[in-house]
């Protein structure tokens, strides 16, 4: 029996060096691994659908007037849809990455993994990819049940679906520093949860999720605050894109994706060193196991 | 330099804030050659672990330096990481994603290795094969016994084939069976394809019949290193020979022996079937063999049979442990 083993193990291959197919693997993996969760898989979706149904409750109360004057048609239901769909998304995918770490440090998997070959920005951006394609799922059921059964007014022309794509992407990358720090946090603190949840508050506070943000001009410290926020930018220009049907060529819609564009190259970099000297503290204290 | 494969110089590891530290490994020097089978013993919380955590990359040292397959543990830690496989058998099965089969787990696992993924799939079917999992390959692991999560994780460890394999308590929860054919498989990847294994476990009969030499760690230090008839040697000034005599007259025999000059003590003497049992302490071992059977067949005694009796790995363990802890 050992003879037919040893076969395949007789030779030294040479290694499959690549970080694509490290964040492939990882990705792959924390996929099936989501997919055996069915019913929060259901209870997820059915929560999005009550919220939106909570907004268009509300949006019938709600003078469109201030909408319009921000440049986001006249429609609150549209306004808030597109607020809420994409915050939560947004959250979804950065909780993912916090709540994936808690889980590998609690079952042990963490430490096997961090002693293998694999690159940790591999690992993280394998973790970010898998949140950001199951939320993908919501945040479009949720799109889909405000425009099909609430009847929100908003616009699919390929252009501004092309303009609104390209902006998704920018607040996923400028973003997923957030989540990488936070997972930082989760190594070092081992929780996160009560920072996740005021980062999410602050996020759709600040970024006008709810409301327009002209409402803040009498407040200006808060003002500044939310011009600090990249989702703010994030959703200006989803906001312009599907409700106005913006294209790419809207000088509103290029200053947001520049503005992401510098939120990227600055916080990607930093989320990734933060990590790093998380991890290096947790092998310091010798903690990779503890939770 | 070559022939290191696993090489800690002055390894130390202090756990704990300023004021309230605790040395978890202090110090330790030890050489791991090519292709050895090393075993490492030492009581709970003696320090193993972390020691074994160090050589993963897992844990940064506090002082001293170590090198694995020739990288060193901190500026090389990445290179370490290709050259080792990692097994820490005593999270009985948690360290695998329990949600996923345990093929997808060996799937996962070759994408986080960089095994070629034609390669992979000869090797994961091969293995699962091996480890008698071929049937529930495809079934999650949150529904497999102990026994069948660490055959999972072995397969695992060997997966990437490994040139250094770290095997912390390989055969804990496994059945007898499959104990005995892992320390086959153990013995066979390092007679046959030159495996360097540090082994750790506590079953030492195990440990006894696999190593070549052994270690023991004891509140973070190695107290005793080398073969198990050189740590056999520390712990006894006086060796024992066993004598089996033919016929029932063995008390006479008895006072015969202990009148012999190197003879310190009879710690056995009774009757064993048709014959007689005598077991003697004594100083000199090659003098004292010689003046016991003249002794004996001056006495018109029939020797069916004398031979040294050597401690076992478990009385040595004890003994050196307790002494280090004694402060002796």
């Amino acid at each position: 029996m050992d003879h037919d083993l040893l076969t395949y193990f007789q030779d030294q291959v040479p290694p499959a060096k690549s970080d694509v197919r490290q964040t492939w693997g990882v990705f792959w993996g924390q996929l099936k691994i989501f997919l055996t969760y069915r019913t929060w898989f259901i209870t997820d979706m059915f929560n999005t659908i009550i919220s939106i149904a909570m907004y268009y409750f509300l949006s019938l109360q709600v003078q469109p007037a201030q909408l319009a004057e921000r440049g986001y048609g006249t429609s609150y239901l549209a306004f808030s849809l597109i607020g809420v769909a994409f915050a939560s998304y947004l959250w979804f995918c950065i909780n993912r990455i916090s709540h994936s770490m808690q889980s590998e440090i609690r079952e042990g998997t963490f430490e096997t993994v961090a002693s293998s070959p694999i690159k940790m920005r591999s690992y993280l951006f394998g973790q970010a990819a898998r949140g950001f394609l199951v939320g993908l799922y919501y945040m479009i059921g949720a799109l889909a049940v405000g425009i099909f059964v609430f009847k929100a007014p908003l616009h699919f022309e390929p252009a501004a679906i092309a303009a609104s794509a390209l902006v998704l992407v920018f607040m996923i990358l400028s973003h997923l520093g957030l989540g990488i720090v936070v997972a930082g946090i989760v190594l070092v603190y081992k929780q996160a949860d009560p920072v996740t949840f005021m980062l999410s508050l602050f996020m759709e506070f600040f970024a006008g999720a709810l409301f327009p943000l002209q409402l803040l001009n009498s407040y200006p410290v808060l003002a500044i605050a939310s011009q600090l926020m990249p989702y703010t930018y994030a959703l200006d220009a989803l906001r312009k894109s599907l409700i106005q049907g913006a294209t790419i060529a809207n000088p509103d819609i290029l200053f947001d994706l520049g503005i992401l564009v510098i939120y990227t190259v600055i916080l990607l970099p930093l989320g990734l060193w933060s990590f790093k000297m998380g991890y290096n503290k947790i092998r310091v204290e010798g903690t990779t196991s503890v939770y | 330099m070559k022939d290191r494969s696993i090489e800690t110089i002055g390894l130390t590891k202090i756990y704990g804030e300023k004021g309230k530290p605790l040395l978890a490994v202090d110090h330790v020097d030890v050489l791991v050659r090519a292709g050895e089978l090393f075993g490492l013993l030492g009581p709970n919380g003696a320090g193993k672990t972390t020691l074994i955590k160090m050589l993963c990359t897992l844990i940064l040292p506090t002082e001293g330096s170590a090198k694995v397959g020739g990288y060193e543990i901190v500026k090389e830690a990445a290179r370490v990481r290709e050259t080792i496989g990692w097994l820490h058998g005593e999270t009985g099965g948690r360290a695998l994603y329990w949600r996923l089969s345990a093929r997808d787990n060996l799937r996962f696992y070759a994408y986080i290795q960089n095994v070629p993924s034609d390669v992979a799939r000869k090797r994961i079917e091969a293995l699962l094969d091996f480890f008698d999992l071929k049937d529930y390959a495809d079934k999650l692991v949150k529904d497999f016994s102990t026994g069948m999560k660490v055959r999972v994780m072995l397969a695992r460890t060997l997966l990437p084939n490994p040139p250094i394999l770290l095997l912390d308590e390989p055969t804990v929860g496994l059945d007898a069976q499959t104990a005995i054919e892992t320390r086959k498989l153990i013995l066979t990847l390092s007679k046959e394809l030159k495996k360097t294994i540090l082994l750790t476990s506590h079953n030492l009969h195990e440990v006894e019949r696999l190593c070549e030499r052994v270690a023991i760690i004891n509140n973070g230090k190695i107290v005793a290193l080398g073969t198990v008839d050189q740590l056999a040697h520390l712990i006894r000034e006086a060796r024992t020979i066993e004598v089996r005599l033919d016929g029932a007259n063995g008390e006479q025999a008895t006072r015969l022996v202990r009148e012999i000059g190197l003879v310190r003590g009879i710690s056995l003497s009774e009757k064993m079937g048709d014959g007689w049992i005598i077991r003697a302490e004594v100083s000199d071992l090659d003098s004292a063999i010689p003046r016991i059977v003249n002794a004996l067949a001056d006495g018109k005694f029939r020797i069916r049979a004398i031979s040294e009796i050597r401690p076992t790995l478990e009385e040595i363990f004890v003994k050196i442990t307790e002494a280090n802890s004694n402060g002796s």
